[in-house]
């Protein structure tokens, strides 16, 4: 058996090869992924903060931050790129539909070939989506993997998106989460799987087809309330006429046909367009891109994700002038909502990603991922599954009300009944406890909760679960699950 | 108690998340159970409502339009099938007839919202909160009408949304559940294990409502049995939508408390190639005929307490798009069902398809606020003397869509 560290160690002396790809478990190490040293209450502030930059404060990095303070753990997060994430690599490595271009994602779900499967692509997403903000070091990269898949929100179902999306994951998302909003909504716009999502194939000369050049500027720029009218739509629409997707060779790439292109002048916010083919979008893609009512919009969604549901106006301000003065630097402007708005962060309701997240993180649970994804359905939130390209909203009052899946989780999970998902709570527990049920339960809610709960709640929960006839070994379990279930776990 | 609960329960009810507690205004004896289904995504209703007397109808849709009841070059059942020599039902609407011809069904026309952003986010937002503009309550409407009215109805299924989120329309202060199967909403594990989950959670959740609320309906949920429930009626499609109007007749048959059940139809968002006949829409209208019209024929024993409205954030362009599909319009269509309905008609004034009579870049106009159908409703069907605090901003005009 060897430990998280050591097998880290291990897996940097030997590089990613074909044999050690062999070897990566599907499910991790399930038992001895213990943290080394017990935990430590956190102040509210920087439990708070650390659960907006992570899915759920893991040990380890609450010992991290206790170490280095929260503006230098929130630098060594933005630079993500030179954390050391091979663990995760590694057991991602099997997952061959991550790293294949467009056309070969089809050819593995193309009935013409031998062992087909449309399911493959789309599973091997959600899985992989799921494991990497579970597992991965990189936390802060995948809130923002995950803010940005809600902004440019792509519904997987519609066909046949099932075979571009994961390209859009990759070569647009991920690619730059963290880099230039520019060049994100620049890489969105010539993304295939976005193209068919809002019926931009379809949009071609003499009768335009809307869907796109809307929520270009709607959801994906400008806002609702940002300036446009129902004419820039229209006229939008017209230079987006032809921008396409391959449909033979390079089947699912970019294409641009001129062919079903709009001739003629367009005018666009004022700006008039002179006939150019694909550079006419282009140039209000750049337009739009950097506009201030994108920079003020983007900047809201982003500090209603990380600071409050209603977040306060100056620091939206502040960061829409560093967005438009660095030209859209997504980490510039991230620097202002975590370093001026952190302070100003309100209780957020969970969402269910979070909510199953920060529950498997916190209580250091293993899992290959599967056996979630009917839970976050249940709950409302599978990944890539909404209809709508709005994405999954972030406010705290539309996800109340759907309680009993989250306590079906929670009691599934620690009951260890979830397959191929294990926690061992009591070992977690020995690290930190001397064993008896009251210490156990002070340490599970100082991970839980930052602190741990007062001695009279904590006693009344106890002596509320022994009354109902719990025997003393399942009275832990049973608290657990409860503390899970509670209302103060679905803040955070 | 709350003192002594700091940490679990201050984050949801005491200081973080205040809920606006106040005594409801009226008091009033229940009225109908009101079934709000919204099709989500602007439904196309020139095509489930075919104006088959405008010529100008068919000059704007060439390929999409629906032949008209006697166009004797097409088959039977590829025409409209005519209501009242004007309008007409899609052929896949068409379940609703028995509706319709029982005087049960009314269909207001070019109706709709004053907004004209065609953003279905912005437009669904302020319906559901039943707004005129981001400056009204932030509560929606449903939610108001439950807040000021006293039904004398403590009962946690009161409201229900259906689905894993409950609807904008719901939200205010009485807390409402969000309900997708009543078969799966319970805990697991054998009655011992059940009743120390129980305990605890009550525990956890002592001081919060929506908690409460959970556990309670999962009492009355087991007691109904809901995997040996049988139907009288077994053509609900096999749906999404046809589960959620059958657990709905469920609950109202399990007389559990419920007024209003809130259920969503999406998909309606039809740019490309939505059919005419065939195809994506078509097949949505099949949804929901023929799940109103298993709800109506399970229901008809309630119908005289029942009444089931649907309504769509918007209407699509008049003219198809070049993708033989439509883009977003303005004018809509209400239906109303239910046993104390002036049925048979259709409501409201047609304002035409003609251009001058088009507004905006090509769109059907409203000519009745949805707020006049839901006023009507509130007050006369579900007892509400008070709409004005519902919809505070709106001076409604009564159609007499419901008696």
């Amino acid at each position: 058996m060897i430990s998280r560290r050591d097998f880290l160690k291990l897996a940097t002396l030997l590089s990613a090869s074909a044999a050690l790809n062999a070897c990566a478990p599907a499910l991790r190490r399930l038992t001895d992924d213990l943290p080394a040293l017990p935990w430590s209450p956190l102040s509210a502030a920087d439990f708070t903060a650390l659960n907006r930059i992570t899915f759920g404060a893991r040990v380890e990095e609450r010992d991290r931050l206790a170490e280095i303070g929260l503006a230098n753990y929130i630098e060594e997060q933005l630079d993500y790129e030179v954390i050391n994430d091979i663990a995760l690599d590694l057991q991602l490595s099997t997952f061959d539909t991550l790293k294949m271009a467009a056309n070969e994602i089809e050819a593995v779900t193309n009935q013409l070939f031998d062992g087909y499967d449309r399911e493959r692509p789309i599973n091997e997403l959600r899985q992989a989506t799921f494991l990497r903000q579970l597992y991965s070091e990189r936390q802060l990269y995948e809130v923002m993997v995950d803010f940005w898949s809600d902004h440019f929100n792509i519904f997987i179902e519609k066909e046949p998106i099932f075979y571009l999306k994961t390209v859009d994951d990759r070569d647009v998302i991920r690619k730059h989460a963290l880099g230039n909003f520019r060049d994100l909504v620049w890489a969105s716009a010539h993304s295939p799987a976005m193209l068919t999502y809002l019926d931009n194939q379809a949009n071609v000369k003499g009768t335009p087809n809307e869907n796109y050049a809307r929520e270009l500027m709607e959801l994906h720029t400008l806002g609702v309330d940002g300036g446009y009218t129902q004419n820039d739509v229209m006229q939008l629409a017209r230079c987006l006429t032809g921008w396409s997707v391959k449909e033979h060779f390079w089947l699912g790439d970019f294409v641009f046909k001129q062919d079903q292109h709009e001739p003629g002048e367009k005018n666009v916010l004022g700006l008039a367009i002179q006939e150019a083919g694909q550079s006419e979008a282009e140039q209000v893609i750049e337009h739009l891109a950097l506009h201030p009512s994108t920079a003020k919009f983007i900047c809201t969604k982003l500090a209603r994700r990380f600071i409050a549901d209603e977040p306060p106006q100056e620091i939206i301000e502040k960061a829409a002038q560093t967005f438009l003065t660095t030209k859209g630097d997504i980490k510039s402007v991230l620097r202002v909502i975590l370093f001026d708005g952190l302070a100003f962060a309100q209780p957020k309701y969970k969402r269910p990603l979070n909510f199953v997240l920060s529950s498997l993180r916190m209580l250091n649970a293993e899992t290959d991922g599967v056996a979630l994804q009917e839970h976050l359905s249940q709950m409302g939130q599978l990944a890539f599954n909404l209809p709508t390209p709005d994405g999954y909203p972030d406010t705290s009052d539309a996800w109340q009300g759907n309680l009993m899946p989250r306590w079906q989780f929670a009691f599934e999970l620690i009951r260890n009944e979830l397959p191929k998902t294990k926690h061992n709570l009591n070992a977690l527990l020995d690290v930190a406890s001397t064993g008896s049920l009251h210490t156990d339960v002070d340490s599970l809610t100082s991970l839980l909760f930052g602190t741990p709960l007062d001695r009279l709640t904590r006693d009344g929960m106890i002596d509320t679960v022994h009354t109902a006839g719990a025997m003393p070994e399942e009275t832990l379990q049973i608290i657990a699950a409860s503390l899970i279930a509670s209302p103060a776990f679905q803040w955070r | 108690m709350l003192q002594t609960l700091p940490m679990l329960q201050q984050i949801p009810t005491k200081t973080w998340m205040p809920r606006l507690s106040f005594a409801p205004k009226n008091t009033a004896p229940r009225g109908d159970t009101l079934v709000v289904v919204f099709l989500r995504g602007a439904a196309d209703v020139l095509n489930m409502v075919v104006p088959h007397g405008e010529d100008a109808y068919y000059a704007l849709r060439p390929t999409l339009g629906i032949p008209r009841p006697d166009d004797g070059r097409k088959k039977k059942e590829e025409r409209v099938v005519d209501l009242d020599g004007f309008f007409g039902l899609h052929p896949n609407m068409s379940p609703l007839l028995d509706a319709w011809q029982s005087q049960q069904l009314a269909i207001i026309h070019a109706c709709g919202a004053p907004d004209e952003s065609r953003s279905h986010f912005k437009a669904m937002e302020l319906m559901e909160r039943g707004v005129d503009d981001e400056r009204g309550p932030a509560s929606g409407w449903i939610g108001r009408h439950l807040a000021t009215l006293n039904t004398g109805n403590s009962s946690p299924l009161r409201a229900v949304g259906m689905g894993t989120r409950p609807q904008r329309s719901l939200s205010g202060s009485v807390p409402v559940s969000a309900l997708r199967s009543i078969a799966d909403f319970h805990l697991g594990g054998d009655i011992r294990a059940l009743q120390q989950m129980r305990a605890a959670l009550s525990y956890v959740y002592q001081n919060d409502e929506l908690g409460q609320d959970t556990l309670s309906i999962m009492d009355t949920l087991q007691k109904l049995d809901p995997l040996n429930y049988q139907s009288p009626i077994t053509n609900y499609p096999d749906t999404e939508f046809g589960l959620a109007l059958k657990q709905t007749a469920m609950l109202i048959k399990a007389e559990v408390g419920l007024e209003v059940s809130a259920i969503d139809l999406g998909g309606w968002d039809t740019h490309f190639t939505q059919g005419s006949l065939n195809g994506a829409m078509p097949n949505l209208m099949k949804d929901l005929a023929e799940g109103l019209a298993a709800f109506h024929a399970d229901m008809a024993d309630h119908m005289s307490k029942l009444t089931t409205v649907t309504m769509s954030e918007f209407g699509r362009r008049a003219y198809e798009n070049g993708s033989l599909g439509t883009d977003h319009g303005h004018g809509s269509m209400m239906m109303v069902l239910g046993g104390n309905v002036d049925g048979g008609k259709v409501h409201g004034q047609w304002p035409g398809l003609e251009e001058g009579q088009l507004i905006g870049p090509g769109d059907l106009a409203v000519t009745t606020d949805y707020r006049d159908v839901l006023s009507e409703v509130l007050s006369k069907r579900l007892n509400n003397p008070t709409t004005s605090d519902v919809f505070p901003e709106y001076q409604p005009q009564p159609l007499g869509v419901v008696g």
